[in-house]
C-alpha cells in the first residue's frame, strides 16, 4: 500500500468500515480480542438495529428471526466506546429463500469457463465449536497482563491454545464445568480467586468466530515471520531493491475471514508495500534548494503534512500532522519518568542513534487513538527528521514513467503469477510447523488449492452510435477503431471555447487545433476556432488569464500543460470547478508530441472535451427502461482535516448515456450526502425534459477517487433505506480483496479482454459474471447482492482501476435467463484516467465541496464534469426487458 | 535510579520482569529493576564492543531485542529452556523494514536455541561476552555446580556477566521470602561472592562485583537489590584442547534464525551506494541551480550569499568537520557541460555518507555502472542539469 493509500485507509477506518475491519484493529494486540465483544444480549432484542424502519422492515424482521437465530445474541449496536457500524446486515440471511435468488445467480447463457478466486476454504472439525467464557478477578486486577499471567497458571486445565483479552477467553475446549473456581498467587504472596464462566458456545459461523479466526490468523502470520504493516503482513526476506530510484519493495499479503454464503473462507491478495531509502531531512534540504528562504517552511509543510514516515528504530509508522520549527534535536522532552532529556540523548541512549543535524525541525504526529478503552490520549509524537524515513511513492515518481515502469516490473502480475503468490502463502501456512501445531490445536484447518468455480463469457454487446450498430473484438475492449468516422449520439457544437498554451508550446497547440478540426466533422462536432491565448509558464499566469477570459459564455477550457506538475494542474481544475464552474481539459503538451499518435489522441481529445460539455458518445441497449444510474465516489482528503468529500453523477436518460453530476461535502461518511443527493437527484428527475425513473441504481466506491467502475442497481421495491451508500461503500472496501482469476486464458495468459476494463480509451467495460460460490455472504452487503470484482488482468495494460459490480437479483434473473447476455459495461466518458488528459490517478484534486444543490439556479450551470466526479454511465445490455414491480 | 517509596496497590508483577512489590510498602525502582539490569548490559556492550554475544536464559528474549541496535554484534545468541517462549517471541528479533532501508555495517546474525545451560553446546564457544542475568537462582544445586565448568570452562568467553538477587535486600520487602516462586535459593553478597571468587580463580578470571537497584535511604547497608559479577578472562591465549576436541558438539535445537542486511552483502551496498550518490548528485545539482539562479538575479543589485547552504530564515544541513571540509575542497568539483551536470567520483567519495562505505573509487564504478549514468571516461556521475520536475520558486 502506497502511504497515501495507507493515510486513505486509516482515514476510512474511522467511520464507517471501522467494525468490518474488527479483526485488523484487534490484531494490534495479536491473540487478545480487546473487551468490546459482544455480551449476550436478551432474548429478541433488535432494537439499535438502525435502518430497519417501516414495513419493509417489519416483514424482513420475521424472516431474520427464523433465519438468522444465532446471530440474535449479538447485536453489535450493544458494543461500547466507539461508533461502531450498524450490523443490521448481518441479520439478514434471505437470499436462499428469494425465489428470485434461487436460480439467478448461475446464468445460462454465454460460454461456461472455469475460474478460480483468491480464497481458501477454512475448514473445522464436524462438531466444532468455540467456547467463550467470561473470567472474573477477585480481588480485582486492573492490568490486563497480571490478569493473564495469573490465569494462565491454569494452563494445564485451559489447554496451550487460548485467546484471552483480560476479561473474555476464547478456547476450543468446553472446560467440565460452566463456572470454574481457581486460585493464584501474585507474585507478592497475594491470592486471588478467578472465576471462569462459560458464556457461549459459538458455531463455526457466528460472527464472534469470524473476529476470532482474524485474529488467530493473524497470529499465524506472526508466527511465520511476516511482519505487519498497516493491515497488512509482508516477508521480510525477500526485499526487492529498486537502487536506481532509492526504493524498496516488500511483497506481502492482505488477507481477510469471512464467511461467504455456506462457508467461511480466507481472502488473500498480493500487496507490495514500496519503501525509500530517504530521510525527511533529505527531502526537506533537497526542497530547500529549490524554495526561495522565507517560503521554505510554508513550502515543506505542504509537501509533508499527510505522509506517512517510518521510523527505524522501533519500526513504526507516523502520520506526519506538523512540523514544530521552534524545536531541533537538543530539545528537551519529559520521559514517563519525569526526566528531561533532549532529543539528541534520548535517542543515543534508548536506539543507538546518532543524529548528526542539530538544526532540523521537529515532526509532530498526532497518536490517533486512546490507549485503551476510555483511557487518555497521548501526547503527539516528536520524530526526527533525520530518523524518518519516506514511505510510499510521489507524485513525481508516479508520473516518472521509468520509476512506474520499474515498479510494474515487479509489482504487476498475471493471473498466474498472482495465483502462485497467493498459493504461496498457503504454502507457508501448510509447511511450517509451528503454524500447523497451532491449527490443530484449534481445530481448524485451510483447504490447499485456490477456490474454483464456474463463471460465463457472455456474449459482446453491439455499440450504437450515430444511427449504426457495431461489433467490436472482446479482446481488446475497445471499439474506437470500429466506430471511427461514426457521428456520436448527440454533440454539442463548439462556438466559445479557450486554448490555453505557453510560448513554448505554440506549435503543439496550432497542430492540435488543426487535429481537431480534422477529426470533429465525423463525429458530428461542429467546432469553431478556438480563442488562443498564450501565457507565461506559471500557475499565476493561467489563473490570471482565467479569471479574464472565462465568461459564462465560454463552453470549454482547453488548457496545454508543458508538465506534468500537479499544483498546476490542482489550481486549474480547483478554479474551473470551484470559482468559476465551466467545463476544462488540460493536456500535457508532451502527449501531443508523436507524430504517428497525433490524430488518435486528437479523437480522444474531442470524444471527451464532447462529454465534458454534454455530449454522448454512444451507447449499448439498456434492457431497463425508466431507470436511472447513480455512481458515487468519494476522496478523502487526507491532509486538511481528513475531510472527505463525495460527488455524484447519475444519468438522466433512457439510454443512460446523459449525465448529471453533483457533489455534496461530508464529515460524517458517505450517508448524510448520499442519500441527501438521491433526493437531489430524484427531483431533477421530476423536471420535464427528463424521463422519469422509475428505478434509481448507485454505484459506490468508496475509495479515494480512484475511479472505479461499479455499479449497484436498484430496484424500486426494494425500501430507499437499502439503497443508502453506508452498506454499499463497505462493500467498495470489501471487494477490494476479492479477484477472479482465469486460469482458462493461461496459455495466452490474455484474458479475453472484456473481463477487465481498458485504459486509455474512454471505455471501460465489465462483463458481469455470474457464479455461486464466492457471492458475498449476508454481512456487509445490500442484502441479496452479488457483487463480483474483476480485476484489469493485463498486465502490460497499465495500472487498473478495479471493478467491483453490483447488481440487485431482479438484474441477475434477468441477465440469467434471458437469452442474450445482460453484461454491465460501465463507460467512464469523461477524465478516465490514462486518458489523454494530464492523468490524476490516485488523487482527485480536492475541490472545495461544490455546495451547490442541484435544486437550485445555480445547478444549471454546474459543470457536467468534476474531477473527482467522473461522468460516469452505466448500461445494459440483453434483451428488451419488460419492466414489472 | 531512585526509589519511589508509596502506600498503595499496585500490579506490576509482569512477566517475570516484575519488580519487587508489596501491598503495604513499595519499594518501586525508577527505572524499573529489569530495565536497570539491561541497561548494565547495554553500558558494558558499549564500552567493551563485543562482536558475539550470548543471552543465556533469555526468556522472551527482551535483552536481546535491546541489543541487536548495536552495530558492534555481529552474532547475537539466546539461550533458553522454554522453547515456547523462544518461539513465540523470535519474531521481535526479525529485522526491521528500517534494517532494510538503511541497513547495518556489520552483518548480524540472530539464533535462539533451546537448551539448558548446563549442556554443552560447541556453538557457543569463543564468544566474546556472554551473560546470565537472573539464571543462577533458578539452577538447583546438581545443576549449580556443573554452571561454572561449563560456561566458564567449556564456552569460556571473554567476559561473563552473572546477575542474581542479594537477599539482604529481601527483608525490605514484607512478605517476601523469595522473590520468585521457582528461585531455589538466593545469596547474601558474601555467598555470591564466595562462590564467584571461588569460580573465577578456578577458571582463570576476574572478577568485580557491583549491582543495580540502589536502597533506600537509611537501608544503605544491605546493598544493592540485585548483585552483579562482571568476569574478565585474564589471559587471551587461543581457544584450549577441549574445543577443538569437542568440535561440532550441537545439542541445543536452534528455534529461530534471523540474518541482518549489511554493507558487507554486495547488493546491500550497491542499494545503498546507488541511493547515497544519487541523493548527493541531486543535492548538488539543485544547489548549483540555486547558485545560477541567484548569481542572474543578483547580478549588479544584490550580492551573492557566499554560502548558499545559509539562508536567511534557517540553517539546515549537517556540519562537515574541518577533515571532512577539507577532504571534499581538495577533490575534483562538480562541472556543468552541454546541459549535464558532472559530479566526479572522488568528489561524492570525499563527502562523508559515502566515504563511510566500504568502496574505492573502483569498486564504485563497477557497482554504479548498471544503474547511474556515468561520464564516457567513468570518472563522474552525469544527470540532466533540468529537471521537468524541478519546482521553480518564482512560481508559487
Amino acid at each position: 500500500m502506497t502511504g497515501r493509500a495507507r493515510a486513505r485507509a486509516r482515514g476510512r477506518a474511522r467511520g464507517q468500515d471501522e467494525a468490518q475491519h474488527m479483526g485488523a484493529a484487534l490484531s494490534q494486540q495479536p491473540g487478545y480480542p480487546q473487551p468490546r465483544l459482544p455480551h449476550p444480549l436478551a432474548e429478541g432484542d433488535l432494537v439499535g438495529r438502525g435502518r430497519q424502519r417501516g414495513a419493509a422492515g417489519a416483514t424482513a424482521k420475521s424472516q431474520e428471526l427464523q433465519i438468522s437465530a444465532g446471530f440474535q445474541e449479538l447485536s453489535l449496536a450493544e458494543r461500547g466506546g466507539r461508533r461502531r457500524r450498524d450490523f443490521h446486515d448481518l441479520g439478514v440471511n434471505t437470499r436462499q429463500s428469494l425465489d428470485h435468488v434461487k436460480e439467478s445467480k448461475t446464468g445460462s447463457s454465454g460460454i461456461k469457463v472455469r475460474l478460480s478466486t483468491n480464497h481458501f476454504r477454512l475448514t473445522s472439525r464436524p462438531q466444532w465449536a468455540l467456547y467463550q467464557y467470561h473470567v472474573d478477578y477477585s480481588p480485582l486486577m486492573e492490568a490486563r497482563r497480571l490478569r493473564s499471567a495469573l490465569l494462565f497458571q491454569h494452563e494445564d486445565l485451559i489447554g496451550r491454545s487460548h485467546a484471552f483479552d483480560g476479561t473474555i477467553l476464547f478456547l476450543p475446549i468446553r472446560l467440565q464445568h460452566k463456572v470454574t473456581e481457581l486460585s493464584s498467587l501474585t507474585r507478592n504472596g497475594e491470592r486471588v480467586r478467578i472465576t471462569i464462566a462459560l458464556t457461549n458456545e459459538l458455531p463455526p459461523t457466528s460472527p464472534t468466530c469470524l473476529q476470532f479466526y482474524n485474529i488467530i490468523f493473524r497470529r499465524l502470520l506472526k508466527i511465520m515471520n511476516l511482519q505487519q504493516i498497516g493491515r497488512n503482513y509482508y516477508n521480510p526476506h525477500d526485499p526487492i531493491d529498486i537502487p536506481n530510484h532509492r526504493l524498496v519493495i516488500w511483497p506481502g499479503f492482505t488477507t481477510s475471514i469471512l464467511q461467504y454464503e455456506n462457508n467461511i473462507m480466507l481472502c488473500t491478495d498480493v500487496s507490495h508495500k514500496v519503501l525509500r531509502s530517504e530521510t525527511v531531512l533529505d527531502f526537506m534540504l533537497n526542497l530547500y534548494h529549490q524554495t526561495e528562504g522565507h517560503k521554505f517552511q510554508e513550502q515543506v509543510a505542504k509537501e509533508l503534512i499527510g505522509l506517512i514516515v517510518l521510523t527505524k528504530y522501533n519500526n513504526k509508522t507516523y502520520r506526519v500532522d506538523d512540523i514544530d520549527w521552534d524545536q531541533n534535536p537538543k530539545s528537551t522532552f519529559k520521559k514517563a519518568d519525569g526526566s528531561e532529556v533532549s532529543f539528541l540523548e534520548y535517542y543515543q541512549q534508548q536506539y543507538n542513534q546518532e543524529i548528526t543535524d542539530l538544526k532540523q525541525p521537529v515532526l509532530v504526529s498526532q497518536p490517533k487513538r486512546r490507549r485503551g478503552p476510555g483511557g487518555t490520549m497521548p501526547g503527539p509524537a516528536m520524530l526526527i527528521p533525520e530518523l524518518c524515513y519516506l514511505t510510499g511513492l510521489t507524485d513525481k515518481m508516479r508520473n516518472d514513467f521509468t520509476v512506474m515502469k520499474e515498479l510494474a516490473a515487479h509489482t504487476r502480475l498475471t493471473p498466474e503469477q498472482r495465483q502462485r503468490e497467493v498459493g504461496r502463502l498457503i504454502d507457508y501456512i501448510h509447511k511450517d510447523d509451528n503454524v500447523q501445531r497451532e491449527l490443530r490445536d484449534w481445530g481448524l484447518s485451510f483447504d490447499s488449492n485456490l477456490l474454483s468455480f464456474s463463471g460465463r463469457i457472455l456474449q459482446t454487446e453491439k455499440i450504437h452510435q450515430g444511427g449504426k450498430t457495431f461489433d467490436y473484438s472482446p479482446q481488446f475492449a475497445d471499439w474506437s477503431k470500429e466506430t471511427r468516422g461514426a457521428p456520436l449520439i448527440s454533440a454539442r457544437p463548439l462556438d466559445n471555447w479557450l486554448m490555453i498554451y505557453t510560448r513554448k508550446n505554440y506549435e503543439a497547440a496550432n497542430s492540435l487545433i488543426q487535429n481537431l478540426f480534422k477529426v470533429t466533422p465525423a463525429m458530428g462536432i461542429q467546432m469553431k476556432k478556438a480563442i488562443m491565448i498564450e501565457v507565461d509558464d506559471r500557475t499565476e499566469a493561467y489563473l490570471r488569464v482565467l479569471r479574464q477570459k472565462v465568461t459564462s459564455d465560454t463552453q470549454i477550457v482547453v488548457c496545454l500543460l508543458s508538465s506534468n506538475r500537479k499544483d498546476k494542474y490542482d489550481a486549474i481544475k480547483k478554479y474551473l470547478c470551484t470559482d468559476c464552474p465551466t467545463p476544462s481539459q488540460c493536456v500535457v503538451a508532451r502527449t501531443l508530441g508523436k507524430q504517428q499518435t497525433a490524430m488518435a489522441i486528437a479523437t480522444k481529445i474531442a470524444l471527451q472535451m464532447s462529454c465534458k460539455m454534454g455530449g454522448e458518445l454512444w451507447r449499448v441497449d439498456m434492457p431497463l427502461k425508466l431507470a436511472m444510474i447513480v455512481g458515487i465516489d468519494c476522496y478523502h482528503d487526507t491532509t486538511a482535516g481528513r475531510r472527505s468529500i463525495a460527488g455524484f453523477v447519475a444519468s438522466i436518460n433512457e439510454g443512460m448515456t446523459r449525465p448529471r453530476p453533483g457533489a455534496g461535502g461530508r464529515t460524517q461518511g458517505v450517508p448524510a450526502s448520499g442519500s441527501a443527493g438521491v433526493e437531489q437527484l430524484q427531483r431533477v428527475h421530476a423536471e420535464p425534459d427528463h424521463c422519469v425513473p422509475g428505478r434509481r441504481g448507485r454505484r459506490p466506491a468508496e475509495d479515494t477517487g480512484e475511479l472505479r467502475g461499479s455499479a449497484v442497481l436498484g430496484l424500486p421495491e426494494v425500501p430507499r433505506e437499502r439503497l443508502q451508500p453506508k452498506t454499499d461503500s463497505d462493500c467498495g472496501e470489501e471487494t477490494r480483496e476479492r479477484q477472479i482469476f482465469c486460469p482458462l486464458w493461461r496459455k495466452t495468459s490474455e484474458p479475453p479482454a472484456r473481463d477487465c476494463h481498458r485504459r486509455g480509451g474512454h471505455q471501460a467495460r465489465v462483463v458481469r459474471l455470474l457464479h455461486r460460490e464466492p457471492g458475498r455472504a449476508e454481512r456487509q452487503c445490500v442484502p441479496h447482492t452479488l457483487q463480483c470484482h474483476l480485476r484489469q488482468q493485463r498486465p502490460e495494460a497499465g495500472p487498473h482501476p478495479a471493478a467491483d459490480v453490483q447488481a440487485l437479483p431482479h438484474l441477475l434473473q434477468l441477465a440469467g435467463h434471458h437469452p442474450r447476455p445482460c453484461a454491465v459495461p460501465v463507460c467512464a466518458q469523461a477524465g478516465l484516467p490514462g486518458g489523454p488528459e494530464h492523468p490524476q490517478r490516485a488523487k482527485p484534486v480536492p475541490v472545495q465541496p461544490p455546495l451547490l444543490p442541484l435544486t437550485s439556479p445555480a445547478a444549471a450551470r454546474f459543470p457536467p464534469s468534476l474531477p473527482g466526479c467522473q461522468a460516469f454511465t452505466v448500461t445494459f445490455l440483453g434483451e428488451t426487458w419488460e419492466e414489472h414491480g | 535510579m531512585e526509589i519511589e517509596e508509596k502506600n498503595v496497590q499496585s500490579n506490576s508483577v509482569v512477566d517475570g520482569n516484575f519488580e519487587e512489590v508489596c501491598p503495604e510498602k513499595i519499594i518501586k525502582f525508577k527505572p524499573p529493576l529489569y530495565k536497570q539490569r539491561y541497561q548494565f548490559v547495554r553500558d558494558l556492550v558499549r564500552r567493551h564492543e563485543p562482536k558475539k554475544v550470548a543471552d543465556l536464559g533469555c526468556g522472551d528474549t527482551e535483552l536481546l531485542r535491546l541489543l541487536k541496535i548495536y552495530p558492534c554484534i555481529q552474532l547475537l545468541v539466546g539461550v533458553d529452556i522454554d522453547e515456547e517462549k523462544l518461539q513465540s517471541n523470535g519474531h521481535h528479533l526479525s529485522p526491521y523494514l528500517g534494517e532494510f532501508v538503511k541497513p547495518r555495517d556489520l552483518d548480524l546474525t540472530v539464533t535462539l536455541y533451546h537448551g539448558s545451560v548446563v549442556e554443552r553446546d560447541s556453538r557457543l564457544v569463543g564468544f566474546d561476552l556472554i551473560t546470565c542475568i537472573e539464571l543462577i537462582e533458578h539452577l538447583d544445586s546438581d545443576h549449580l555446580a556443573r554452571f561454572p565448568e561449563v560456561v566458564f570452562g567449556y564456552l569460556s568467553p571473554v567476559m561473563i556477566v552473572i546477575s542474581t538477587p542479594n537477599s539482604e535486600f529481601n527483608p525490605l520487602f514484607p512478605i517476601v521470602t523469595l522473590r520468585d516462586a521457582d528461585h531455589k535459593f538466593e545469596w547474601n553478597r558474601m555467598e555470591f561472592q564466595t562462590w564467584a571468587l571461588q569460580v573465577a580463580n578456578h577458571y582463570n578470571y576476574s572478577v568485580e562485583f557491583t549491582g543495580v537497584g540502589k536502597p533506600p535511604a537509611g537501608a544503605e547497608h544491605v546493598g544493592f537489590c540485585t548483585q552483579i559479577g562482571v568476569f574478565r578472562k585474564n589471559s587471551r591465549e587461543a581457544p584450549g584442547p577441549c574445543v577443538s576436541e569437542q568440535h561440532d558438539h550441537h545439542v541445543y535445537k536452534a528455534v529461530y534464525t534471523t540474518s541482518y542486511p549489511s554493507l558487507q552483502q554486495e547488493r546491500v551496498l550497491k542499494f545503498e551506494l546507488v541511493g547515497e550518490v544519487l541523493f548527493q548528485v541531486e543535492h548538488l545539482r539543485l544547489r548549483h541551480l540555486r547558485t545560477l539562479r541567484e548569481e542572474k538575479r543578483g547580478a549588479g543589485t544584490v550580492p551573492v550569499p557566499k554560502d548558499p547552504s545559509v539562508a536567511p530564515s534557517l540553517m539546515l544541513g549537517a556540519l562537515f568537520t574541518e577533515a571532512e571540509k577539507a577532504r571534499i575542497e581538495n577533490s575534483p568539483k562538480p562541472f556543468c557541460e552541454g546541459g549535464r551536470f558532472f559530479v566526479p567520483l572522488q568528489r561524492l567519495l570525499a563527502y562523508p555518507r559515502l566515504h563511510r562505505l566500504p568502496v574505492d573509487e573502483e569498486r564504485m564504478r563497477s557497482l554504479l555502472a548498471d544503474s547511474v549514468c556515468l561520464s564516457s571516461d567513468g570518472s563522474a556521475v552525469t544527470v540532466d542539469l533540468h529537471n521537468t520536475w524541478d519546482c521553480d520558486p518564482e512560481d508559487n
